[in-house]
């Protein structure tokens, strides 16, 4: 079959609700514009808010770190206990729970790391922390959705798009998270020797640590952990606005949102895209104006999620040296290795096979309500159970 | 109907040779005016074998054509000088041989550079009374439109035009917008839904029994599923130089990072496929 490429956009009920390109993108018919002299302060001081957003956020996200990691030192460790996190499997558990409370699987990675850093949980318990971390957060991918169109946002993923990513993510993590935990629990992976003290981070340090020692001078010693988790949510905000919109995007992309693309391009691109959002959700959401009237080829959605599954481990990974040393990283990195492994395992040898699988599966589960409720029933049960298991 | 298509018949060797003779042998005698038979130099000596089972009609002129050593240059050679409306060909291997790897490389190299509409015959051969007609929705599917019209008339055979939506909302849309049904598809899309509805007009207008149908599923895979249901699969292609873009690069970087659809529904389909170009 031909690639359909040459389709004109029309106006639709649904080009009307998708976010259109920002207003820099398009001129008023019948202007003439010198685009250099018209958007240069515009675009400057937009490059400008976006930088300021970055560096912010990665201020407040060190801040967070630091503060959950002194809170994780006292109060964390009574919390894990009282919920009884002394397995692995109730690591898992408990971060898929976390995730689901956070609505987000980014910051639990690094409240996981703070953990680990602090002595609250130990090496395996925060590898499933972080893999609970994930899975929930492809929860969330659809959950997120559903509040964010309540909220009036349309930059959402689709019930089906958030039942495709949480497929995908449980395919490719559940082998990964055997493999990493037999390499670490057999103490195959040495200790990744890394380090972030580069300027940057001694000057976070010298910014950081007074902002630190007021905070905790003023605050109980059992709220900072709270206010750590608040702090983390805001830095992920933060970071958010600093991820550049894409104007014009449908009318750049329109005709190639339409195309079937080879899994590995799409693949490559997901990763791309995510090590620059550091979210799954972000990076779906971001597909909107990449594609035609924010629709999308589920064929292409597959490896897009897969490729996105890799790279939103950077954030973790940053968190990790930045709180956990060198033995977080490591725990990180089996984590992202492991991912990657099983995706080109999959990409390179039974992509046509997984896809069907995955994508039959996606269709059963959507195509009726009753099976979408369970499906979400079980999602949402099956970690409660695993914070039982005492394995 | 009068014979009005100069049709190019592979008459070497292949793995469905016999199946080719069968299935070609009531489309040319319907529709060929021309036939040109072509075949590698060294089985030349089965050209008039050939033409003896086809027991075709005088009025047809008949052309041979055996040059070259291999059957690629051999079709690609007499198709870019005798330029046929379509080349019936069978499959030179199949899927199931990874062995062959080497020649359905060459198979499908020589498909994707054929100038010309062809008609792989392979799988099932049954007379030509229903023919799937799949559509991405382009303008390019109008292009299928004369030669579908000029099959389905002569064999008085139904045509069904299928679009495939494998398409997701990205966004949220509430639970009863997901998933897209074929319906909501081409509102959404209406240029899509336009070239559909044309492609059905065009057809129906010369007589032809033609119905659209849009399924939402996967597309390769929905595809190959339905087409088991049909005598003929018909699919548009790409010309070689009037879409491609002309830089060197694009179209390295077109092929690398596009699906090939086109072959993997030559390879995967379980009838003989018409690829239009």
């Amino acid at each position: 079959m031909e690639p359909s490429s040459d389709k004109q956009s029309t106006s639709s009920a649904i080009t009307a609700v998708v976010e259109v390109p920002t207003d820099e993108a398009r001129p008023p018919v019948g202007t003439v514009h010198d685009t250099t002299s018209v958007r240069s302060p515009r675009t400057w001081w937009a490059i400008s808010r976006r930088c300021g957003f970055a560096l912010f956020g990665l201020l407040t996200f060190v801040l967070a770190l630091e503060l959950l990691k002194r809170g994780a030192a006292g109060y964390g460790r009574i919390v894990v206990n009282w919920l009884d996190v002394s397995t692995p499997a109730s690591a898992l558990g408990f971060g898929w729970l976390l995730a689901f409370l956070f609505l987000s699987g980014s910051p639990v990675a690094a409240i996981a790391v703070s953990f680990f850093a602090s002595g609250t949980i130990d090496g395996l318990q925060t590898f499933a922390m972080i893999t609970g971390s994930r899975l929930g957060a492809s929860f969330i991918v659809l959950f997120v959705g559903f509040i964010y169109h309540l909220r009036g946002h349309r930059r959402a993923a689709s019930v089906s798009i958030g039942v495709l990513s949480l497929l995908t993510t449980a395919a490719i993590y559940l082998p990964a998270f055997g493999l990493g935990y037999w390499l670490l629990d057999a103490h195959l992976v040495g200790i990744v020797t890394a380090s972030a003290d580069s300027p940057l981070y001694s000057l976070f340090d010298l910014v950081i640590d007074p902002i630190v020692a007021i905070v905790v001078s003023i605050l109980p010693e059992w709220s900072l952990l709270v206010v750590g988790a608040l702090v983390l949510l805001g830095a992920f905000s933060l970071l958010d606005r600093a991820i550049p919109e894409v104007p014009g995007g449908q009318e750049i992309f329109g005709k190639a949102g339409q195309l079937l693309y080879r899994p590995w391009v799409m693949f490559l691109f997901g990763a791309g895209i995510t090590s620059f959002t550091l979210s799954v959700s972000v990076s779906l959401s971001m597909l909107v104006p990449l594609t035609v009237r924010g629709i999308i080829r589920r064929e292409n959605a597959l490896p897009y999620i897969m490729g996105a599954n890799i790279t939103t481990f950077i954030d973790t990974l940053v968190a990790a040296l930045i709180v956990g040393g060198s033995a977080a990283f490591t725990i990180v990195l089996v984590e992202m290795l492991s991912v990657t492994f099983f995706s080109l395992l999959a990409l390179l040898f039974f992509y046509r096979w997984f896809a069907r699988v995955i994508l039959r599966l996606e269709t059963t589960i959507v195509h009726s309500l009753p099976r979408l409720a369970g499906f979400l029933g079980i999602m949402v049960i099956v970690p409660l159970v695993l914070l039982f298991v005492k394995w | 109907m009068v014979n009005v298509m100069h049709i190019a018949l592979y008459a070497g060797e292949g793995l469905q040779a016999d199946d080719l003779l069968t299935f070609a042998k009531p489309f040319i005698t319907t529709l060929a005016r021309q036939l040109t038979l072509i075949a590698p130099t060294e089985e030349q000596s089965t050209l008039d074998e050939i033409l003896t089972r086809l027991q075709l009609d005088p009025t047809i002129t008949v052309r041979r054509w055996c040059q070259e050593e291999s059957f690629t240059l051999a079709i690609l050679k007499a198709v870019q000088t005798v330029h046929p409306d379509v080349l019936l060909l069978p499959a030179f291997t199949a899927r199931a041989t990874p062995l062959e790897w080497w020649l359905r490389r060459e198979e499908f190299n020589l498909l994707r550079m054929l100038p010309v509409s062809f008609l792989r015959v392979h799988g099932r051969i049954t007379p030509i009374r229903q023919i799937l007609l799949a559509s991405a929705g382009g303008e390019q599917s109008l292009r299928c439109i004369p030669l579908v019209r000029q099959i389905a008339q002569a064999f008085q055979a139904t045509v069904t035009v299928l679009h495939v939506v494998s398409q997701e909302v990205v966004y949220f849309e509430g639970f009863a917008a997901s998933p897209l049904s074929g319906e909501t598809a081409l509102q959404i899309d209406e240029a899509t839904a336009t070239v559909l509805h044309r492609m059905v007009a065009a057809l129906a207008t010369e007589g032809v029994s033609c119905r659209l149908q849009v399924i939402n599923g996967l597309v390769e895979e929905t595809l190959l599923t339905e087409c088991q249901h049909y005598d003929l699969f018909v699919i548009g292609s790409h010309l070689a130089d009037d879409v491609e873009p002309t830089s060197q690069w694009l179209r390295f970087l077109r092929r690398i990072s596009l699906q090939d659809v086109t072959r993997d529904l030559l390879e995967g389909s379980p009838i003989p496929v018409l690829v239009v170009r």
